[in-house]
C-alpha cells in the first residue's frame, strides 16, 4: 500500500503510469473547471476565478510542461542516463493528489468562505469575523498541507527513481527545480490568461 | 544455503581463501587465494547478476520478471557496478 501511495515509480511500468497519469490529468482539468478552481502555479491554486474548460486544460499543460522541463534538466544534471518518459510519468502521477483539492469547493464552499472572510480583513473588523466561515477554511488548510506533502513526497520519489539520485545534493537540485518550475509556470499562466 | 562470509567478523578486513578440500578423496590444499570480486558482493547482488545473465542482459525483461519498473532495475545495476568498481579499486 505504501508503495502504491508513495513509491509507484519503483514498481509499475512506464506504460501503466503514463495511462494513469493522462487519465488523471484529463479528470483533474475537468474537475477544476466544474468546481470553479484554477491552478495558478505548480504550488498554487485559487478558487476565486471561474475558468473556461480550455483555460483549465491550458493551465494543466503549462504547469506539467514547466515541471517536467525543470525536473528533467535537474535529473540529467545528476544522472546522464535519465529518460524523459520517467520524468513525464513522475509529474503526471504526482499531480493526482492535488486533483482532490477542488472537491472541497463543491457548491463554491471555499470560494464563499474566503470572500466572506476577506470582508473582515482590516484591523477594525477582524474581531467581528464569524467563526462559521472560518471552520471550512481551517479544515481545507489542514487537508491542503497533507496533500502538498503527499504531492512532494511522490514527486521526489519519482525524481529519485528516474535519476538514481542520492544524498543532499539531489535534494537541493530537486528543490531548486521545483521552485523554478513554480515561478515559471506562474509567469506563463499569467501571460496566457 | 550458508552465506559465504567475505569480511572478518573481528576486524572487518576482507577474508581470503586459505584452505580448499576435496570431499571425495579428502585432499586438502592450503594457500592464500583472494576471493573473486563477484563473490565479495552480497547474496542479493549476486542473484541479481545471475538473473541479468539469464535474461541475456535485458533490463526490460528483468523488470518484468522482478515486477519492478525499468528505472528501479537500471538503478540497481548501476549501484552494483559502483560496488564492483570500489571493490576493484580496493
Amino acid at each position: 500500500m505504501i508503495t502504491l501511495l508513495f513509491k509507484p515509480f519503483e514498481k509499475y511500468s512506464e506504460q501503466k503510469l503514463l495511462i494513469t497519469g493522462v487519465i488523471a490529468t484529463i479528470f483533474g482539468a475537468l474537475v477544476t473547471y466544474l468546481l470553479n478552481c484554477k491552478f495558478i502555479g505548480v504550488l498554487k491554486m485559487g478558487f476565486t476565478e471561474t475558468p473556461s474548460i480550455g483555460q483549465s486544460f491550458l493551465d494543466s499543460i503549462i504547469i506539467l510542461s514547466c515541471l517536467t522541463s525543470f525536473l528533467f534538466l535537474a535529473a540529467k544534471y545528476i544522472y546522464k542516463k535519465t529518460r524523459l518518459i520517467d520524468i513525464i510519468v513522475t509529474t503526471l502521477v504526482s499531480f493526482i493528489p492535488l486533483y482532490l483539492l477542488p472537491i472541497f469547493n463543491i457548491n463554491d464552499t471555499i470560494k464563499i468562505a474566503t470572500e466572506s472572510i476577506l470582508q473582515y480583513a482590516s484591523p477594525e473588523l477582524v474581531n467581528q469575523m464569524p467563526l462559521d466561515n472560518l471552520t471550512p477554511l481551517v479544515i481545507f488548510g489542514f487537508f491542503t498541507l497533507t496533500i502538498i506533502v503527499w504531492f512532494i513526497a511522490l514527486l521526489y520519489n519519482g525524481f529519485k527513481t528516474a535519476s538514481n539520485a542520492k544524498g543532499t545534493k539531489a535534494m537541493v537540485v530537486f528543490g531548486i527545480a521545483l521552485i523554478l518550475a513554480d515561478a515559471t509556470s506562474r509567469v506563463f499562466i499569467h501571460y496566457f490568461n | 544455503m550458508k552465506k559465504l562470509p567475505v569480511n572478518c567478523p573481528s576486524c572487518e578486513n576482507p577474508l581470503i581463501v586459505s584452505q580448499l578440500s576435496c570431499l571425495e578423496c579428502e585432499t586438502v590444499i592450503s594457500g592464500s587465494y583472494s576471493l573473486p570480486v563477484l563473490l565479495q558482493l552480497s547474496k542479493e547482488d549476486q542473484d541479481f547478476i545471475f538473473e541479468f545473465i539469464l535474461t541475456s542482459g535485458s533490463l526490460k525483461k528483468m523488470a518484468t520478471k522482478m515486477q519492478k519498473s525499468y528505472p528501479t532495475v537500471r538503478n540497481k545495476l548501476d549501484d552494483i557496478l559502483e560496488k564492483i568498481n570500489n571493490l576493484k579499486t580496493n
